[in-house]
């Protein structure tokens, strides 16, 4: 009986996802017929579904850019981008995106060292460091073992130094993995949706206007009061916007 | 005869008044029989011959206000010449009642002619004196010229336009023939003002309370209130001439016209401004108010990067045109934008202020691309409806088929130039992805997860179990092969010490090792001596477990030991024995329980 409801969960799930290829291949084809709004039904369907993919975030972009949409077209382009970093195309594509919104905002300068610590925190996830720590510790046991069960004198020392490598990447890995989650954590980002939004000194609407900000600007969410965000933008502006005018990343 | 005579007489006056102008009249007229102490009345002494020797009459209880005035008109009608000389005397009555005005007398060629005396009656002062002529021609100037100002609305809301029309109403008693001076023209504080002179001053017939009048437009002015509130207009005053005709007339028919100049004033008004409301005010209201259209357009929707297009918003109709301000442009940021160049094409009528303005943008996109130009939104107050209005431009979209594509990512630390922007020189918009590769999208992290956790410190923990595992098997290991071996050998070898000790000597070996065996017997088996039967040695070995072959090696040795005390033996047997004993102890003290 058991066997029999876990088989049934299972069909379904792969039926569930065999119908989401079906629906991913619909949206192509209504891409390639120039019915945008279709596809991307379509493909939204899909993320309804549960399921998602850096393609699937970039064909829905694509769609939105395609029905100059810039807001949404930049906000999937990213969400596809946090999934595949590296991808070229999603960079061309989002550049072609962000050649139309509206706000220029110049980033900070960075410090060679921020930028050095910066790429090598990006290499991998923080799931791809936890791996890679949990690899490292399981070199080091076995190395560990290996030195302390060895008799012979020569390969005692090789392992010995070997294991004592792996502990030192050990703890290095597992480092990377908790400040790369910390700065996910941290790093939440939004992109405005709104077609105009102001950002205030406060959170409530009386409060004087620091900045005003357009469709597809991406912010970094820093505190959550209620309805309003404590935002900061790449240029150092911090301020408050109400939280219906953006979309969390 | 008689008859005759009277035929001849009126032929004689008929043909002396046809060809004679010796016939002379002399007569006083007054203007007024009838006058009240504060009037005056005129008194007019005419001749038909140019008489001379004139001498007025005494005018008792009359002050002469004026004159004598000698007028003399000569006309020739039909080669008929009309003369008349007139002398004229304003007078004013010093006393009420029944005045005599005497006769004035005067001579004609030798002869005296006299006029016949008026008599007039002087009442008591009236309200409204009349100067000699009858009419006084201020009172008449007065009661037919009238200046209005009309003012469109006096209640508008902030930048209505309203309308002060100026007109002049003259009645078809006076008349107007010389032009007219402004003395004071009103100034228009707090509103935006435009002032219409008319050009050709048409003449309208109108009312003017329910009377005929001829009327003119003087001028026009359109004005946007700036500020709400009670706002003042100042009057316009004008100092007219106006001819008054007067009841005389001249020898033609016409009537003799007195001018009189007329201060005149109107248009002093307090007008009252409205704010406009704030219900169902825009955002995007910047203060336009009146009734236009918008929209804004582009002369071209395809280019390639670095050529240039135009944007142009137009605001057309009518309404405070000339000080609203057109929405600004948002477009995005990589489109160079310069400086709106404004056309104003505006003409202003009574009607308002009515044309258009337009801000042209000059607009260059520096990478390739498709621009959505968001639509922009222009409110204004219709003051007719009373309602704000929105109208939105329709979206643009601006292609941009060739040209660079700008910087990837601003993060890329690599890419901080400016030129180092233009890093994918020929990039295209990349067509979709083409493989699913779903994944679902709600997956917990692996990282700081329980799994992630164990398998981090799994290994780690490994480590001292496994050593201590490693130990372990190694007690465990010499327990039971070594150490028990060892224990078991050591307790042998105590036993089978005595026996060792004296190996040489071939009965006292077997004595001993006897001895040690029942030893190590009683020891571990708790047997006394009495039951040391070898049956019962064997039953005991065997119910405690010990292997058979061991049972028959220690009954084998047991016998041994009572057999070589009497047969001979050499030392390689005490030798075999001794260790063969060692063995066999060995192996059933490890094997008993």
């Amino acid at each position: 009986m058991k066997n029999l409801v876990i088989i049934c969960i299972f069909l379904i799930a792969a039926l569930a996802g065999a119908q989401d290829v079906v629906l991913f291949d619909q949206g192509k084809e209504n891409y390639k017929g120039e019915d945008y709004n279709q596809a991307i039904q379509d493909w939204k369907t899909i993320l309804e579904h549960g399921n998602h993919s850096a393609s699937l975030y970039f064909n829905i972009a694509n769609a939105h850019y395609k029905l100059n949409e810039v807001g949404p077209s930049i906000y999937y382009y990213e969400k596809a981008l946090q999934l595949a970093p590296k991808d070229r195309g999603i960079k061309t594509n989002l550049a072609f995106a962000e050649n139309a919104k509206i706000d220029a905002i110049t980033p900070l300068p960075k410090t060679i060292f921020s930028k050095w610590y910066h790429a090598i925190l990006t290499l991998l996830t923080f799931d791809g460091w936890a791996i890679t720590a949990v690899c490292f510790s399981s070199f080091f046991a076995l190395l560990f073992l290996g030195y302390y069960f060895v008799d012979q004198e020569q390969n005692k020392r090789l392992l010995f130094t070997t294991a004592m490598l792996c502990a030192f990447l050990f703890i290095g890995t597992f480092t990377m993995a908790t400040l790369s989650y910390q700065v996910m954590k941290k790093n939440v980002f939004a992109i405005i949706f709104a077609e105009t939004t102001a950002i205030k000194t406060a959170p409530n609407r009386n409060s004087e206007t620091t900045m005003v900000l357009h469709e597809g600007t991406k912010v970094q969410i820093i505190d959550v009061d209620d309805l309003w965000l404590l935002v900061g933008l790449a240029n150092g502006v911090e301020g408050w916007l109400m939280a219906s005018d953006l979309k969390k990343l | 005869m008689m008859k005759s005579k009277h035929i001849l007489f009126i032929l004689s006056v008929v043909l002396f008044a046809f060809t004679s102008q010796a016939q002379v009249t002399f007569m006083a007229k007054a203007s007024s029989k009838k006058l009240g102490l504060n009037e005056r009345v005129r008194i007019d002494f005419v001749m038909n011959a140019d008489g001379d020797d004139f001498n007025p009459p005494s005018f008792d209880g009359f002050r002469i206000v004026g004159g004598p005035n000698q007028s003399i008109s000569n006309s020739y009608i039909n080669r008929k010449r009309t003369y008349s000389k007139t002398y004229s005397y304003f007078l004013s009555p010093l006393k009420q009642g029944n005045v005599r005005v005497g006769p004035a007398s005067i001579k004609v060629s030798g002869q005296t002619y006299k006029t016949n005396p008026i008599r007039l009656l002087v009442t008591p002062a009236v309200r409204t004196p009349s100067n000699g002529e009858g009419i006084n021609p201020e009172i008449v100037a007065e009661d037919n010229v009238h200046l209005v100002a009309e003012v469109s609305n006096a209640t508008p809301y902030l930048n209505e336009r309203i309308t002060i029309v100026y007109k002049l109403y003259v009645s078809n008693d006076v008349s107007i023939t010389s032009q007219w001076r402004e003395i004071n023209s009103p100034r228009y504080a707090d509103f935006w003002s435009k002032t219409i002179d008319s050009q050709k001053l048409n003449v309208f017939e109108g009312k003017y309370q329910g009377e005929d009048y001829r009327y003119v437009v003087l001028k026009t002015t359109v004005l946007y209130p700036q500020k709400t509130g009670a706002l003042d207009i100042e009057p316009l005053t004008l100092d007219v001439p106006i001819d008054v005709p007067g009841k005389k007339r001249n020898i033609f028919g016409r009537t003799i016209s007195a001018r009189v100049n007329k201060t005149i004033s109107a248009g002093g008004r307090s007008i009252t401004v409205k704010p406009l409301p704030i219900d169902g005010k825009p955002d995007t209201f910047t203060g336009a108010v009146g009734d236009f259209k918008f929209n804004l357009q582009t002369n071209k929707n395809s280019l390639d990067a670095n050529q240039a297009f135009e944007l142009t918003a137009t605001v057309s109709g009518s309404g405070n045109l000339n000080t609203l301000t057109l929405p600004s442009l948002k477009v995005p940021s990589t489109l160079e934008v310069y400086e709106p160049e404004r056309s104003e094409n505006l003409q202003t009528r009574a009607s308002g202020i009515r044309g258009s303005i337009s801000e042209t943008y000059t607009v260059i996109p520096q990478y390739k691309g498709s621009y959505p130009i968001r639509p922009i939104t222009f409110s204004y107050f219709n003051p007719a409806t009373e309602r704000y209005q929105s109208i939105a431009s329709s979206d643009i979209i601006i292609t941009v088929a060739n040209g660079f594509v700008a910087s990837t990512n601003e993060k890329d630390s690599k890419t901080q130039s400016p030129l180092k922007e233009l890093v994918v020189p020929q990039a295209r918009f990349r067509y979709l992805k083409l493989n699913a590769d779903l994944i679902a999208s709600k997956r917990a992290p692996f990282f700081k997860s329980k799994l992630f956790w164990s398998l981090l410190a799994g290994p780690l923990l490994c480590i001292p179990l496994f050593i201590l595992i490693g130990k372990k098997r190694k007690a465990l290991r010499g327990d039971i092969q070594g150490n028990k071996l060892r224990k078991a050998n050591k307790m042998a070898r105590k036993y089978l010490a005595e026996a060792k000790k004296n190996r040489h000597d071939k009965v006292v070996f077997y004595e001993a090792l006897e001895r040690s065996l029942h030893n190590y017997l009683k020891a571990r088996l708790a047997l006394e001596t009495t039951e040391m039967s070898k049956e019962h040695i064997s039953e005991l070995l065997i119910k405690r477990k010990a292997q058979a072959a061991c049972v028959i090696d220690f009954e084998r040795l047991l016998k041994r030991c009572e057999f070589a005390r009497y047969s001979p033996a050499g030392d390689v047997t005490i030798k075999q024995d001794y260790e063969k004993a060692i063995a066999t102890i060995s192996m059933i003290d490890k094997q008993i329980q």
